[in-house]
């Protein structure tokens, strides 16, 4: 899997949220590697032709997840330190948050025109890549 | 205007008039099938099949006829108004034709390009507005590659200001403004901005080679920090190769073209002891330079032409280009981006910066015609603030009238006329005259008197060895007028003397002078010092034959007031005062029946004979004279008060007449330089 952003400004959805978006699934996933840098701020928003602060924030936000490590404000990494274990109920909170997102999903790719067969194809198939 | 004028005034303009336009029309056309072939037609992103549809086919051989109908159109209304024109007066009017000509030329191109964009726009893909980063594609340009390309790309401005403080250390040996004329002078004249001989003409190459600098710096910034890389190409390595490749050009220019400003400042100083190159070499290495320039230019575009790289990818929206050229999107940060007309990259004119970047480059190109050369800017400071630069502002035109200026500003208590009147005396080290002046005018304010000594000693001691081979029987004009500078000379070197209160000094040249060529300025002088000293009757004496001998009106009207401040008596009339000749007996000398002339040479004491050297005026052919009657007259006249050691000599002519009733009545009276010069004005010498 190439370690590719792809934004498009008339998505509903603000671009620095894809950005993170994004970026979270390339680190979650291990494209990008611990400790690996990420592009400079204005050299992002140039290629990806936004504001410098739009591509600040997006990291910002990362570096609040505990994805991204800032120093001195200049380069981003990707954070080395493993995620602090979550207790029972914040654990609930989480699935219950998967559950509410993959529903919104699965509603609106059913209003676009997947069928619910073709969907369910999909999650499985995404499931059995997460087992592996 | 003959036929025939009208003939070859047209081969003259108008042939290679049609031929630029021509080549620009083909210019613009190749330009603009540039970017075909990359997604983008006319400026417009279409589909790849439809550069090869028929309205595309269309399109462009309407655009491609109109631009050259325009062409032909352009040139034949030049051809048709020339015989009309060329009657009025052609050195005024083919200028502004030629301007006008070229402008229509490029707004109607611009326009027929708009117009055909238009037709491409419905024809527009599909605005892709996703815009994919492939983070692995982000290479940073190590340390030391950075480093050494900015100090390349700012040291030239460090040259620009050395250059700057060579000039201003030698500003003094820069020559007075002239009529020098250069560049495209034989086409049209126009002088070389440092013949003005202002501070803004000397450092104007300078002033255009910064904003150059700047604004090549400014573009290097958006190379390095405002660009895409995704636009340089879809191949890692050939994009940053073509990016270094377009850096290096830029600083090698850059570095070719301030080398060749400095050579161009650093001209006025040519044939100088500051620069001893002559200045038609120092031409000769400037053409030079402009061709190696050419060369490397040339070869760089090709080596980019060939480098350039395939497949980029142009994300802007077809709005943001305005008439299809310029770019102008403020939500895009980047300062520069691939050009979708001609070749190479165009500012996003939606940024700041890149309107900053196209005013100092326009500052740059206008800084060519504004100022001494075309235009005149009466508020602009001709000084730019030069501490040394006092001459400029003056509005004469020679050394002798600027000095004359700062002496009546240092009259006028103007602080820096001082410094001015320094400055034009380091700039004429030779010119006695001007140092005579200067002193004159020190020692008249007491200011730097010291200095003012110096001068005066040392236009003393030139003119006193211009005077050394002064010879007897080869008297000229120029002799005559050398003794008439050296009596002035004298007199000032005795002013400057006095004012330091130095009286031994004072009267020995004040006392020459007046000896030497008497004068009301030289008798008033005498005469303070004597006032000085106390000696009233003595003072008064000096004034009256201030009034018997030459001067001007307002200088025995001076000389009348003093006297009547020292009680002597006034005169009522000039002529009472007009000093008696002298006339010195003769012994021992032939009668002669007619009056004649001898010329005295008197040799300064340390150097020559203790008396005078009589011979006859050598006009006078006929006489002759015998040794007893050439002892008689060196022995009867007094010698010469010498003021100093100097080498010169002294021609003094004297009249000799003889009683005719009584023998051994000959007399002699001694002339001044001024009865001389007024003989010989009536009667050349034939020399």
């Amino acid at each position: 899997m190439s370690a590719q952003i792809r934004i498009d400004p008339a998505s509903p959805t603000p671009i620095y949220r894809q950005i993170v978006d994004q970026l979270r699934v390339l680190i979650v996933e291990g494209v990008l590697a611990a400790a690996q840098p990420l592009p400079p701020v204005r050299q992002l928003a140039l290629e990806l032709g936004v504001h410098f602060n739009t591509v600040a924030e997006s990291y910002r936000l990362l570096a609040q997840e505990g994805l991204l490590e800032i120093s001195h404000g200049r380069t981003a990494r990707v954070a080395t330190s493993d995620h602090v274990a979550m207790g029972r109920a914040q654990q609930q909170e989480a699935l219950e948050m998967l559950r509410q997102r993959v529903r919104q999903l699965v509603a609106e790719l059913c209003s676009r025109g997947l069928s619910r067969k073709q969907i369910a194809h999909e999650l499985l198939r995404f499931s059995k890549e997460l087992d592996a | 205007m003959t036929h025939a004028h009208s003939i070859v005034f047209e081969v003259i303009i108008v042939v290679p008039l049609a031929l630029i336009l021509a080549l620009s029309a083909c210019t613009r056309l190749w330009m603009t099938g540039w970017q075909s072939g990359s997604a983008s037609f006319y400026g417009v992103r279409v589909d790849p099949e439809f550069e090869r549809s028929y309205e595309a086919s269309n399109i462009d051989t309407r655009y491609t006829h109109q631009v050259l109908w325009l062409t032909v159109a352009l040139i034949g209304l030049v051809a048709a108004s020339v015989p009309m024109l060329a009657s009025i007066n052609p050195p005024r009017w083919v200028p502004f034709e030629v301007l006008g000509l070229f402008v229509a030329h490029s707004l109607g191109m611009q326009g027929l390009y708009w117009r055909a964009r238009q037709k491409v726009l419905p024809f527009a893909a599909a605005l892709e507005t996703t815009r994919t980063v492939d983070l692995a594609s982000f290479v940073e340009l190590s340390l030391a590659w950075r480093l050494g390309y900015w100090t390349a790309i700012l040291l030239p401005l460090g040259l620009l200001a050395a250059t700057a403080l060579y000039l201003h250390a030698h500003f003094s040996l820069i020559p007075p403004p002239t009529n020098l004329r250069g560049g495209f002078g034989r086409i049209i004249p126009q002088p070389l901005p440092w013949t003005e001989g202002t501070a803004y003409g000397i450092y104007k190459p300078l002033v255009r080679s910064a904003f150059m600098n700047l604004t090549a710096i400014l573009v290097a910034y958006a190379f390095n920090f405002r660009s895409r890389i995704s636009e340089w190409g879809t191949d890692s390595k050939p994009r940053w190769t073509y990016r270094k490749l377009l850096m290096s050009r830029l600083v090698i220019l850059q570095w070719l073209t301030t080398l060749h400003t400095v050579l161009d400042a650093l001209r006025p100083l040519a044939g100088t002891e500051a620069l001893p190159m002559s200045s038609s070499h120092f031409l000769l290495l400037s053409l030079l330079w402009s061709v190696l320039w050419s060369i490397i230019s040339l070869l760089l575009l090709f080596t980019l032409y060939r480098k350039r790289p395939r497949g980029a990818a142009d994300t802007a929206p077809d709005r943001s280009w305005k008439f299809g050229q310029y770019y102008v999107n403020p939500q895009d940060p980047a300062l520069i981006v691939p050009a979708r007309f001609g070749i190479g990259h165009t500012l996003n004119l939606g940024q700041p910066w890149a309107w900053a970047m196209t005013i100092i480059g326009a500052f740059a190109i206008a800084s060519i015609w504004i100022g001494p050369n075309y235009i005149s800017l009466p508020h602009l400071p001709t000084t730019l603030g030069h501490p040394r630069g006092a001459w400029p502002s003056s509005t004469a035109t020679t050394d002798q009238g600027r000095l004359n200026d700062a002496i009546d500003r240092l009259k006028q208590r103007d602080g820096t006329a001082a410094e001015m009147i320094h400055q034009i005396t380091q700039r004429n080290p030779g010119d006695l005259q001007i140092l005579n002046t200067a002193a004159h005018g020190l020692a008249l304010t007491k200011t730097d008197l010291p200095i003012a000594r110096l001068y005066a000693q040392r236009a003393v001691a030139a003119k006193e060895q211009e005077l050394h081979t002064l010879e007897l029987g080869a008297l000229t004009r120029d002799d005559i007028s050398r003794e008439r500078s050296l009596a002035q000379f004298w007199d000032t070197l005795g002013l400057v003397c006095e004012r330091q209160g130095d009286v031994d000094c004072a009267h020995r040249y004040l006392l020459a002078a007046w000896t030497l060529s008497p004068r009301t300025l030289f008798a008033t002088h005498l005469a303070r010092l004597a006032e000085e000293q106390g000696d009233h009757a003595q003072a008064a004496a000096y004034l009256r034959q201030a009034l018997g001998v030459p001067g001007s009106s307002g200088q025995k009207q001076n000389v009348e007031r003093r006297l009547q401040d020292l009680g002597g008596n006034v005169p009522d009339a000039q002529h009472q005062y007009a000093p008696q000749p002298k006339e010195i007996p003769l012994a021992h000398f032939a009668r002669h029946s007619q009056a004649f002339f001898v010329d005295l040479l008197f040799a300064n004491a340390a150097t020559g004979a203790k008396r005078p050297l009589p011979t006859l005026g050598h006009e006078q052919t006929s006489l002759s004279l015998s040794n007893q009657e050439k002892a008689s007259i060196a022995n009867s006249v007094p010698p010469f008060p010498f003021p100093d050691a100097g080498p010169e000599r002294i021609i003094v002519r004297a009249r000799v007449t003889c009683a005719q009733d009584q023998r051994s009545a000959c007399s002699m009276r001694l002339s001044t330089p001024d009865e001389v010069r007024e003989f010989y004005r009536s009667e050349p010498p034939s020399l």
